[in-house]
Parts: structure tokens; C-alpha cells; sequence
């Protein structure tokens, strides 16, 4: 199969690119997603909030790339087995940047694992929570948080949006957000770029990134849409852009901004009790 | 053929002639959710592929 654009075998189907031309077709997505939704300005002071996987590891290098520098925070959930080495990966992509990392044990004194085995609480929900806290709190004098999410992870929210229904997930799609006020805006500058082209490129620019999956992933809600949109843009391509696109078109359009601070933090929150703190006991 | 499934850390043998589309259908591979890797180079879903190519299905899908 030839690239669509050149003489050169393609690497890549739908488009159907070579090499170069994929880059270049990569590197312009991103940039008419920056400039589409006013993303980034080159004055801004940038956080990138990255975890050594492919996605944050793109967004960084594509950033560079265009010309954009920033600092980082990591967060250590303290998941055996997993965590130490994406956060080696991420040592050495992150170069010359300034890298915070930032760990639930020291933050909230009980590292994922050990609140697994305390609570039995659903994994992904607990981390996503203290991990938003950590990252909310790291951004303080950033203009704004750049993160890695995809297409694939917005095509997901969004249709588990569809399924629940819940207002705080809601506020947090779209390319760019700010749950509450008070919040720093994030980002996602690979919001129209798929799982698998993230990993193309990744692979492409031998990136140093491994494949490790989070052993509290696989009874994931988030997981198992994954696979049903997947089944779904295997029978029929361009599905996972067409909900982003109409999600944008439509929904985003109306929905509304709660405005609370936590009463024990005073983090922003859109409950009196922020779920950070509900969560540490601290009710 | 040799055909490395990164996601179950696999590896396996067959016999098989077509495209790189059709070998992820014949062992339930989702083709959207890996990336294929023929004899060290990334290929295009419609590739072709035949005994003697030593094939990576690398997982797009991961955490984090
Ligand atoms: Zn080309």
C-alpha cells in the first residue's frame, strides 16, 4: 500500500501515510487542535501532568515540537508492579524539564494498594479522585495542566457519560475544561488523535515508553466501553471521531458551571464535601 | 509464521497467507486495538503477510 501523498510505502491505514507524512499529519493535527480551541498561548506557564505512558510521553514530545516548554508533574499511586517503571520511562523523557513527582502515600498517607485492601472500593474511582486533588494542587501558579487524554478516552467518556449520566464527568470533557472555578484549565492537545496513531507515533520517533497495564484496569466500567466502541469502529471506521465530533457540536454547548469550595480543603468542589476528603474519612 | 501478541504476551505459530486485517480476525485480535509490526517495521492494516514474516501485534490499548 502506497502513502497517499508520496511514492513511499504507508505505515498507517485511513489515512493511508508513509513515515514522513504521517508525522506531518500528526503534527498538524495537534496544532489545529491548539489553535481551533485556543489552547495554548507561548506566553502560558505550562504543566503537563504525565505518567511515563505513550500518551503524556506524544503530547510532550509534540509539544517540544512546536515550540511550547513546560514543567511536569507525576503522580505515584503506589501500585505494585507498575508504576516504578513508567515513572523510569518518564525520568528520561522528561529531559531538561522540571519534574515534580508527587506520591498518595506521602499526599494522603495510603498508597492505592493499601486502600484496596481496606476498602474494596472500585479502583479506577478512588484513584481518579485523589489523583485530580494531587494534580489540581500541583497546578497552582500554572496558567494551565496539559494532559495526555485521546480520542479513544474522550470517545469512552462521553458514551459512559451517555450511560450514567453524572455531572462531574461531564465537566470534564471536551478539549478544554475547568471543572470549577478556581481550577486551573486542562488541555488535551491529542484530542482528536486515536489510541492506536499515539502509539504509531510513540513507536515511529522511538520513543521510550513500555507496555504496562494497570492491575486494577481490567474490571474497569471504562474498559469495557472501550472494547465496544472498538468492536464498533472495527465494523465501522470513523466511529470514535463522529461521537467526539457530535458530542462537541452538541451537548457541550450546554452545559453549566456548579461554583462550591470543599468545606474541610477548600478545594473546589461541586459537592459541600469534596470527594478527596470523603474518601480520607475527614467527614 | 511467527506472530507475537504483545497484550497476552503470546507467541505463536501458524501457518498463513493474507493480510495483516485478516491474520488479527483469524486469532481474535481487534485490529484497532494493536499495532502491527512486520519483520521490525510498522505496516498498514492491508499489508500482506505470508510464512516466512515474523509478525508483532503491539497493544494500543494501556494505562495511564
Ligand atoms: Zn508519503
Amino acid at each position: 500500500m502506497k502513502c497517499e501523498q508520496c511514492a513511499k510505502n504507508s505505515i498507517s491505514s485511513q489515512p493511508s501515510l508513509c513515515a514522513d507524512h504521517f508525522d506531518s499529519y500528526i503534527v498538524d493535527k495537534v496544532q489545529n487542535t491548539i489553535r481551533t480551541f485556543s489552547l495554548l498561548n507561548k506566553t502560558d506557564r505550562v504543566l503537563v501532568a504525565a505518567s511515563g505512558g505513550k500518551d503524556s510521553t506524544a503530547v510532550m514530545h509534540l509539544l517540544e515540537r512546536l515550540g511550547y516548554s513546560f514543567d511536569i508533574v507525576a503522580i505515584d499511586e503506589g501500585i505494585k508492579g507498575y508504576r516504578k517503571g513508567t515513572l523510569e520511562d518518564l525520568r528520561v523523557n522528561a529531559k531538561n524539564n522540571s519534574l515534580k513527582i508527587l506520591s498518595f502515600k506521602k499526599e494522603f498517607d495510603i498508597s492505592l494498594d493499601e486502600h484496596m485492601k481496606k476498602e474494596k472500593q472500585h479502583a479506577c474511582r478512588v484513584c481518579g479522585v485523589f489523583r485530580r486533588k494531587l494534580i489540581a494542587k500541583a497546578a497552582n501558579g500554572y496558567d494551565v495542566v496539559v494532559t495526555g487524554h485521546n480520542l479513544d478516552d474522550e470517545a469512552q467518556a462521553i458514551m459512559m457519560n451517555v450511560l450514567k449520566n453524572n455531572a462531574a464527568l461531564m465537566n470534564r470533557l471536551g478539549p478544554k475544561t475547568r471543572e470549577q472555578e478556581g481550577f486551573t484549565v486542562r488541555i488535551k492537545p491529542l484530542y482528536f488523535v486515536s489510541e492506536k496513531e499515539v502509539l504509531t507515533y510513540v513507536v515511529m520517533h522511538k520513543l521510550p515508553v513500555r507496555f504496562v497495564e494497570c492491575p486494577y484496569q481490567q474490571d474497569s466500567f471504562r474498559g469495557e466501553v472501550g472494547r465496544w466502541i472498538n468492536s464498533l469502529e472495527k465494523s465501522s471506521p470513523g466511529t470514535k471521531e463522529k461521537i467526539v465530533r457530535k458530542f462537541l457540536r452538541t451537548t457541550l454547548a450546554v452545559t453549566e458551571e456548579p461554583k462550591q469550595t470543599c468545606s474541610r480543603c477548600g478545594a473546589p468542589s461541586a459537592r459541600s464535601v469534596c470527594r478527596s476528603c470523603t474518601l480520607q474519612g475527614r467527614v | 509464521m511467527e506472530v507475537f501478541i504483545e497484550r497476552s504476551h503470546t507467541t505463536m505459530n501458524l501457518e498463513f497467507e493474507g493480510s495483516v486485517r485478516e491474520l488479527a480476525e483469524k486469532i481474535g485480535v481487534n485490529i484497532v486495538e494493536v499495532l502491527s509490526v512486520k519483520n521490525g517495521e510498522i505496516v498498514p492494516e492491508d499489508e500482506p503477510v505470508n510464512n516466512n514474516d515474523k509478525i508483532s501485534f503491539l497493544s494500543v490499548v494501556s494505562g495511564g
